[in-house]
């Protein structure tokens, strides 16, 4: 006996899908089969149970969420007016591309580093012209002055 | 505002009336959050989900071809909502077509609780392709045709899978009752 196909018009029963051909074929068939019996009451109870079930309670923050996207996205104005502080933005920068900008600014930092060192050091001493083209009367005040 | 209709708010919506916005969230936000709810299975992952669906609705609404058809069209953003939200949470998403289960429902685990309960958890232990179609038919109320559209399925396989369902269900909590 097939089960599996009585058991699916039993599916459909439930829900007023089967024609009236379809309905006596399977009444006929419950009349005289145990599991498929079994399998209708087992569905019903099911169902009688699921229909208790009620609407969950919305959580404020959803609320607040979805509102205060209408707030910033669908008046423009509005959005304009509380715009985020900078430092309360979320920046989001793909992990592969942050990684990439975090090479390159180690890389370049030690790529650089022994020039701009260097160039420091030259800085701090005055080329050997800049003390011969000083003026005499200058140079005077200066000797003074040490 | 409240005594328009959906078609009449989705129209206000798309000529830039956003309080048809508002009026459309409260008319749907608990049916659509319990929907994601009862999907996932996680409240956290059903207010992401509800959230995205209601921007999404708002960004898509152009594209919705019959406003007759919007709480389907508005169910079907949320059901692919919650698998999106879900697909990223779970590493390997591999669905099993000879089983009905996506974990295991100990009847013995459930002994000290109440029927309505187990039956919730029964259900909630399904996989989604089954879970889906019995929450849109048995909580939803929604038609076969309904149904259809929002999973973008046919009406054979809506029939097929509620059986399935139904047949787990019933095997899982057939000791249960008897």
């Amino acid at each position: 006996m097939n089960h599996t196909y009585f058991q699916e018009l039993i599916s459909l029963h439930i829900d007023n899908e089967l024609t009236d051909a379809q309905s006596a074929e399977l009444f006929a068939h419950l009349a005289e089969c145990n599991p498929c019996r079994s399998f209708l009451k087992t569905t019903m109870i099911i169902r009688s149970h699921i229909a208790h079930n009620q609407l969950a309670d919305v959580p404020q923050s959803l609320d607040r969420r979805v509102l205060g996207f209408r707030e910033q996205i669908l008046r423009p104005a509005a959005r304009n007016a509380r715009l985020a502080p900078l430092w309360w933005t979320r920046i989001s920068i793909p992990l592969p591309a942050a990684a990439s900008l975090a090479f390159l600014i180690v890389f370049c930092s030690l790529l650089f580093a022994p020039i701009v060192a260097s160039e420091k050091d030259n800085s701090a001493k005055p080329p050997a012209e800049a003390i011969t083209n000083i003026p005499p009367e200058i140079q005077k005040q200066l000797e003074l002055y040490r | 505002m409240n005594s328009l209709t959906d078609e009449q708010l989705v129209t206000n919506l798309r000529h830039g009336m956003t309080d048809a916005f508002e009026e459309l969230y409260n008319r749907y936000k608990r049916l659509i959050y319990t929907f994601c709810l009862r999907l996932s299975g996680n409240r956290f992952l059903a207010e992401d989900a509800t959230h995205d669906s209601f921007l999404k609705m708002y960004q898509n609404i152009q594209t919705l071809d019959d406003t007759l058809a919007f709480r389907s069209w508005l169910y079907a953003i949320a059901r692919n909502q919650v698998y999106k939200n879900l697909k990223k949470e779970r590493s390997n998403g591999e669905l099993d077509e000879d089983t009905a289960w996506s974990h295991d429902t100990p009847l013995t685990l459930t002994e000290s609780k109440d029927t309505s309960t187990i039956v919730v958890h029964c259900i909630d232990g399904l996989k989604p392709e089954y879970k889906e179609v019995l929450i849109l038919r048995e909580y939803e109320q929604r038609t076969y045709a309904e149904i259809a559209a929002i999973t973008g399925d046919t009406e054979s396989s809506v029939k097929s899978r509620l059986f399935k369902a139904r047949r787990a269900l019933a095997e899982e909590l057939g000791p249960y009752f008897s």
